[in-house]
């Protein structure tokens, strides 16, 4: 199993494809570029989980850091994401709330 | 060289016979000597000598009538055939010599080839034992059945019978291993195994326990039986085994030694020598190493099953007017320890909680902050008796205490007696929710989706409200339920409605019994993650 991970900068956002399936095993490469992308001072990310068709708490816990660290950058971490399982794992952990969820990458940035 | 050592000799012949010599005759001659002698030395031997002769003789004769006297031309022949004979032996004598070293070289060529065998046959020995050693070594966690099959493959490649004593001067001591390739020596090998090492009788194992030097004994002296003897009876055992050359290697590891492997050859005619010692050796430090290994995978899965029983208990308090049954069923093995966690426990003599959790992660961080959830959920309960209070003080504990990417899914319910029932308040931390199954077979979520605990500082949670009468059950569960996985589809909340209603009328267990056998037969035996059932049953009135 494999994760794909892609970046692009659009305007102000740094938008972060991520497709396949996020778990256990493919978590820490999902990790590790997302802070990368962090230190590197971009601040105001779009994680685009539209092809994602599987998170667990590990992928979980990516989002949260990543939340963290670019609210205390003055950013922000913006996710899209569809109906899915995505979308029905934010809402059972009431995390719905607390990220801003976007339909598309136009409508985050 | 022979050649020109009869020129030479040929041209002082010229200088020194008298001047009536004629010169036409000695260059006649000479040139007959030397194309006799050129002629006669590639011929071998003897064959060689006479025809340079009978060459020598008839140019004698052809030219003495010409020129020379006969007598003075037969000195000539017989000066050559002298001359070439003395070569002859001394080409003899060199080629023989020659002859000699060529089979002295082939015959030290012949011994480096053998030796050469011999190291590589050694090598392969080795490297095939220790490859098969390192193939068993590795393939279990079960140290008395890994021990066995090192014991076998050392019968079959190194020795007669062997032992391994597995024992520390002031540490853990197993009954020794001791066995024969010979099976009708079972009995015996059998017996000496109630024999263990007494450190007060410092030989054989026990002496290279306390120095951690090895004891090689390439023929093994008459006595030594008698002092490695605990008693008579030992002796008789000890002799019977056959003892004819003994290697006893310590199992050191870490700077620990943990015991000992003896070799032992019965047949005197096949001694061990420093070779087999070296690998014994080796070949020791590999099973000690793999025996430290599954010790210490032993201990830890000592204690990470003494903390699931902690986190998991298998008994549960008893909530009066109601059945209560557990299930657990573990995704991974040994000390892969998921985060699930449940705990029932009372407020004061009347009200009760019934908690589910699931902590992020595996293994031992995991079951690290399982025990501050659980404590600190109980200490809160005494103060706090709203479920939504609680677990916002969870959550600021988490925050205070775990790593930034640790947290947790709670479904915290109180019960409150009422009459006729029960009163429940449910909240759920990032949790599925639970359901009710009515004793009509209607099923009902409990409660309404919350954040989870860990992850950030303002959470958000609502209290659901329920009533409970006699026949209703609770059935809280946690992720690991409806993710299972089959061809790349969920069990699924639907999934577990369906199986729940179908559940109408049975028992606390036989819920849970039915529940768990669902979701491991949905996934075909293979659970992705750990799960947890709890069923609370109230009593049919």
């Amino acid at each position: 199993m494999e994760v794909g991970l892609e970046s692009e900068v659009r305007g102000d956002w740094t938008v972060l494809r991520v497709k396949g399936e996020v778990d256990i095993y493919t978590s820490p490469n999902f990790r590790t570029e997302l802070i990368r992308l962090i230190e590197q001072g971009r601040n105001r990310i779009v994680l685009d989980l539209l092809g994602v068709e599987f998170m667990d708490s590990t992928g979980l816990s990516v989002l949260i850091s990543g939340k963290k660290r670019t609210n205390e950058r003055d950013g922000d971490l913006r996710i899209v994401c569809a109906e899915g399982p995505v979308q029905k794992i934010l809402t059972v952990t009431g995390l719905d709330k607390i990220f801003s969820i976007h339909a598309s990458v136009e409508d985050a940035t | 060289m022979g050649p020109v050592l009869i020129f030479a000799s040929l041209i002082g012949l010229t200088f020194f016979v008298p001047e009536w010599l004629n010169l036409l005759g000695a260059e006649v001659a000479l040139a007959g000597v030397l194309i006799s002698t050129f002629w006669g030395g590639t011929r071998s031997g003897l064959v060689g000598m006479v025809v340079a002769g009978v060459c020598l003789l008839a140019i004698s004769l052809l030219t003495s009538g010409v020129r020379i006297d006969l007598v003075e031309s037969m000195a000539l022949g017989a000066t050559g055939l002298v001359v070439i004979g003395l070569m002859e032996v001394r080409e003899r004598r060199s080629r023989q010599s020659l002859l000699n070293e060529k089979l002295a070289r082939v015959e030290r060529e012949r011994q480096e080839a053998m030796a050469r065998l011999d190291l590589m046959e050694a090598r392969s020995n080795r490297v095939e034992l220790l490859g098969e050693a390192g193939v068993i070594l590795a393939s279990s966690m079960d140290l008395n059945s890994t021990l066995r099959k090192v014991c076998d493959l050392l019968l079959m490649r190194l020795s007669d019978w062997c032992a391994i004593e597995i024992s520390e001067k002031n540490g853990p001591t197993l009954p020794p291993i001791v066995l024969h390739r010979d099976e009708s020596k079972a009995v015996v090998t059998e017996e000496l195994q109630s024999y263990p090492l007494r450190f007060d009788h410092p030989y054989g194992a026990a002496k290279v326990i306390s120095t951690g030097e090895a004891e090689f004994y390439p023929s093994v002296p008459r006595d030594l039986i008698d002092r490695i003897a605990h008693d008579f009876r030992h002796k008789e055992l000890l002799n019977a085994l056959g003892f004819a050359s003994l290697i006893i290697v310590p199992l050191r590891a870490r700077g620990h030694i943990l015991g000992t492997i003896t070799l032992a050859r019965s047949d005197p005619s096949l001694r061990y020598d420093k070779t087999d010692l070296d690998l014994a050796q080796e070949f020791a430090d590999r099973v000690a190493l793999a025996t430290d290994n599954i010790r210490l995978y032993e201990s830890q899965k000592h204690i990470a099953t003494t903390l699931q029983e902690s986190l998991r208990p298998s008994l549960v308090e008893r909530i009066p007017g109601t059945e209560v049954a557990v299930r657990y069923a573990a995704a991974g093995q040994g000390v892969d320890l998921g985060g699930d966690f449940y705990d029932i426990f009372s407020y004061g003599k009347t009200r009760w909680a019934v908690v589910i959790g699931d902590v992020s992660g595996r293994g031992a961080r995991a079951a690290a902050l399982t025990p501050l959830l659980k404590y600190t959920i109980r200490t809160e309960a005494m103060q706090e008796h709203e479920p939504s209070r609680i677990l916002t003080l969870l959550n600021e504990a988490i925050l205070r205490q775990s790593g930034e990417d640790q947290f947790c899914t709670v479904a915290y319910t109180r019960i409150d007696p009422k009459k006729d029932g029960v009163h429940i308040t449910t909240v759920c931390a990032g949790h599925p929710a639970p359901l009710i199954l009515r004793s009509d077979g209607a099923v009902e979520r409990l409660g309404e989706p919350g954040t989870m605990l860990g992850a950030v500082p303002e959470v958000h949670l609502t209290e659901h409200r329920a009533d409970l009468r006699p026949g209703d059950a609770i059935i809280l569960f946690t992720d690991g339920v409806i993710e299972a996985r089959r061809d790349g589809e969920n069990f699924g909340e639907a999934r577990l409605y369906t199986c729940s209603r179908e559940c109408v009328g049975l028992g606390a267990e036989e819920i849970a019994d039915t529940l768990e056998r669902a979701v491991i037969d949905y996934s075909q035996g293979s659970l992705t993650d750990d799960m947890v059932i709890l069923v609370v049953k109230l009593t049919p009135g």
